[in-house]
């Protein structure tokens, strides 16, 4: 297999990019969390202090009544109780002055180590216990001398995510970089005269950056919207508390999936360059009206003209690829414009996150217009402005859309595909990582980032396993064996979200998540695709009308969700997605087996 | 491309640097914000203790019958707790907010409406920061387990503040040359790494851009969408078969019997 010289070239240029970002943020790292240590130990001491000077005011007040230290009921619980409430204090004892230990909680650190800021006597506190009879005892409290590096595993966390959003980025625009670079030499021999946009021909790597900003405008939103939506609730109080949550992102999906059809056939009467300027220009009016608003109708309406403008932008970039593209290298086109989502997928719900964290919502949201601005001026600045529109009025597969739904609706194999793979699918994927994942983690009291880093492990661990799935299915021929087993794994994925009580719990759900609906993915394509030349329908048609569907499932994924939840509790409605998933899988494998193939002869005899 | 790679070089060694820089830069940036947050919930910790001890004492004085504004060793009790580090006065209120004791004599009798019990007024402690100004404040039940009034601290943050402010000089300070070390590791790692890649720019001199085909201007037009996307028996993998395998070199048209059937072209 012969490599992609220029793609060579930039894989090795963003691996010295994060060999350089990790050195440097390393180092970095350790010498800010130094200069934090000098001034948060003298601060935890002093904190400790009050905690000493609580304990010995009532330890005294008893002592002062004459109960011996030993026989003082509750002592020990006192001590549990502020050692449980203050993370930072790992030991406190009460011992007599010839050091017996009357009572003690939590480990006292054997050998406090010497601290670049704090000496080992800085990390004890001892106070005299008095009674009717002078000293009776010493209270000793011991600080945590790593709790500061412990305390850091979030900024340790964050920082790592920055790293990851920058080397993406960095990746997106050294790939462009490289390709104007070869682009001005082809043009004329000299690097100058070479310009994008004036006429030369079309490059499909330069559609790559437009889509990741504007993927990633929508992206960043994501950690957010239905706890927003929540907020937002009690400005409509005629509406279902439930339905006020999961509707917005229920509208979203549908305005998306229903502008698919429209999109194709704007972008094909004005022209590619054009429709995606003003679907990008519509999402970036969409997005700041909804940070500017207060209430939840009006939120609703400009999620909905955000929704709009996304997907025809979008369907519009398909088209692009669709046009400057053949059979023999559609499908690498397509990798193209996918490998921009998903890595904005990585990106975005990680930096909306932090962004939500440290400037609000609604910050988030005008960062997400400007990323749409921004996806809008590069596409107008690299795609050429004289390209060729499509024969108004025909868009991508649409025109013989009744006949082709027909056809394929009776064939069962397809019907069984999307009721039992693609539907339920999609109703997981959407419903558990853009509504439920949100919504417990916040009630767990988890921050933005948080949210944001757990719902990006989804969209890496899918990068992973996708085209491994994609290739063994394809090499053993088990399709359908990888669409059961997916369904299956969805369900063993979503335990321990169900189950597991730890913080750990949704970061492994949601990266076995990714990772099962990954197995899903690729061999659903394959079978749509299988099927469409068995019943006669064009691929694209028949790929148009499975993308339609399984985004109408969708549509449905918050509300199902939330009706679960409603109806016990975000763990359980986890576990019913899971079983969903799993049951319908096993129905799928049934029915397909059973379904007749309607092969045409030309399948029988190539 | 010789004269382009120079130009690429500057490039992307520009694009490298900026971004090293900018991610470090932000990465310091987060840490100090996380760092902030931190010290103030530890501050407020401390603090709460404070509030919290004064709400114990006084609600040891309320269960055995006595009204609010009748526990007059009160006074003695605020004046001990804010000793406390940074605190500028304590003061109790009553449910209307009128303040019944503080550690600031000429501030009793005032009234605070922020602190008025009303019917949003939940259990919980309340923390509000302005400028370099936090009120912490809990409220106080009876014995009847009925809201009573409020207990609130009041803490000048100016300690905290400078602190904050040296740290993010000794930031700044260590910021600047660990971003030149990044700007200028970034240009020699892109130069060697541009060097040690010259096969790969004579490949992409010489080669139009490999198997990626997607990167490539078609040579002929492409069809339009519509006609490429709804011939009913498009199946591009078979007809390139039965091209390759059957049909003489040339284009289709001039084809023998074995080309594709004219029902199947667009």
């Amino acid at each position: 297999m012969i490599r992609d010289p220029i793609r060579t070239l930039v894989f090795r240029l963003t691996a010295v990019t994060l060999a350089l970002l990790l050195i440097l943020s390393l180092l970095a790292s350790w010498l800010a969390l130094h200069q934090f240590e000098r001034v948060l130990f003298p601060e935890l001491r002093l904190k400790a202090q009050g905690v000493a000077e609580v304990l010995t005011r009532q330890i005294d007040r008893a002592l002062g009544y004459g109960v011996p230290l030993a026989e003082l009921p509750g002592l020990s619980a006192a001590l549990a109780t502020e050692v449980a409430a203050h993370p930072d204090i790992v030991y406190i004892g009460v011992e007599t002055p010839d050091h017996r230990i009357l009572a003690a909680q939590g480990q006292r650190p054997a050998m406090p180590r010497r601290s670049a800021v704090a000496a080992p006597d800085d990390l004890e506190i001892l106070a005299p216990l008095t009674g009717q009879h002078g000293l009776e005892a010493w209270l000793r409290l011991s600080l945590d001398p790593d709790w500061v590096a412990k305390a850091s595993t979030d900024l340790i966390l964050e920082v790592a995510s920055v790293i990851l959003i920058s080397v993406l980025v960095a990746f997106e625009v050294l790939l462009l970089v490289a390709h104007l670079s070869l682009g001005r030499v082809r043009a004329t021999g000299t690097p100058r005269a070479y310009r994008p946009g004036s006429g030369s021909p079309f490059n499909l790597v330069f559609l790559r950056l437009p889509v990741f900003l504007f993927c990633l405008s929508e992206e960043v939103t994501r950690p957010f919207i239905p706890t927003h939506a929540q907020a937002l609730a009690p400005t409509a109080p005629w509406l279902p508390h439930d339905l006020a949550v999961s509707l917005p992102i229920t509208l979203f999906m549908l305005i998306w999936a229903l502008s698919q059809p429209l999109g194709a056939r704007l972008s094909g009467r004005i022209g590619r360059r054009r429709a995606f300027i003003l679907a990008a220009l519509l999402s970036a009016l969409g997005l700041t009206l909804t940070a500017l608003t207060d209430h939840l109708l009006a939120f609703m309406a400009w999620r909905c003209l955000t929704a709009l403008g996304y997907g025809l932008a979008l369907i519009t970039a398909q088209g692009m690829v669709v046009d400057h593209t053949k059979g023999h290298n559609r499908a690498s086109g397509m990798a193209l414009f996918i490998g921009a989502l998903l890595a904005a997928g990585v990106c975005g719900p990680v930096a909306g996150g932090i962004i939500t964290d440290e400037a609000g919502a609604t910050t988030t949201l005008l960062v997400g217009a400007v990323l749409a601005l921004m996806a809008a001026a590069t596409l107008g600045l690299l795609l050429p402005k004289g390209e060729r529109h499509g024969p108004p009025g025909t868009p991508a597969w649409h025109r013989d859309l009744s006949p082709a739904i027909v056809k394929l609706a009776r064939n069962q194999r397809f019907t069984a595909l999307m009721a039992f793979s693609a539907i339920p699918a999609k109703v997981a994927a959407t419903g558990i990582l853009f509504c439920l994942i949100p919504l417990l983690l916040t009630e767990s009291g988890a921050d933005k980032a948080e949210i944001g880093r757990v719902q990006m492990l989804y969209f890496l661990f899918f990068i992973i396993a996708s085209p491994l799935a994609a290739n063994l299915s394809d090499r053993w021929q088990i399709r359908r064996g990888f669409i059961v087993g997916g369904g299956l794994a969805t369900l063993a994925a979503l335990i321990p979200l169900a189950l597991v009580d730890q913080a750990w719990g949704p970061y492994l759900a949601i990266a076995l998540f990714g990772a099962a609906q990954a197995l899903i993915s690729a061999p659903q394509l394959s079978l749509v695709t299988q099927i469409a030349t068995r019943v006669r329908v064009a691929e694209i048609t028949a790929i148009g009308w499975y993308r339609l569907l399984e985004r109408l499932g969708g549509a449905l994924g918050p509300l199902v969700v939330i009706g679960l939840a409603a109806s016990g509790s975000y763990h359980e409605a986890a576990l019913g997605i899971g079983l969903v998933c799993a049951g319908s899988a096993l129905l799928f494998w049934l029915l397909y087996r059973r379904a007749s193939p309607a092969l045409h002869a030309l399948e029988t005899h190539p | 491309m010789i004269g382009g790679r120079h130009a690429l070089a500057w490039q992307v060694s520009g694009i490298i640097a900026l971004t090293v820089a900018t991610a470090i830069a932000s990465a310091l940036i987060l840490a100090f914000l996380k760092f902030n947050q931190r010290l103030l919930d530890i501050t407020s910790d401390r603090l709460a203790l404070v509030v919290e001890e004064v709400r114990r004492q006084t609600e040891t004085g309320l269960a055995l019958g006595l009204e609010l504004a009748e526990l007059e060793d009160l006074s003695g009790v605020l004046q001990r707790a804010s000793r406390a580090r940074d605190v500028e006065r304590i003061e109790i209120w009553n449910g209307q907010g009128r303040i019944l004791f503080s550690t600031q004599s000429d501030r009793v009798g005032g009234h605070d409406a922020t602190t008025a019990l009303g019917p949003g007024y939940g259990p919980g402690p309340r923390r509000r920061l302005q400028g370099n100004k936090l009120q912490l404040s809990l409220p106080l039940t009876d014995g009847l387990g009925r809201m009573v009034g409020t207990v609130g601290v009041t803490a000048c943050l100016g300690n905290l503040q400078r602190s904050l402010a040296s740290v993010r000089h000794g930031l700044l300070m260590m910021a600047t040359p660990v971003v030149s070390i990044a700007l200028v590791l970034s240009l020699v790692a892109v130069i060697l790494t541009l060097w040690l890649s010259r096969r790969v720019r004579s490949q992409i001199a010489r080669h139009d851009g490999g198997d990626e085909a997607p990167a490539l201007p078609p040579r002929t037009p492409p069809p339009a969408p519509s006609q490429a996307m709804n011939q009913p028996l498009a199946q591009p993998g078979r007809l390139r078969v039965v091209i390759t395998r059957e049909s003489p070199p040339g284009p289709p048209a001039n084809r023998g019997p074995t080309a594709v059937p004219p029902r199947w072209r667009g």
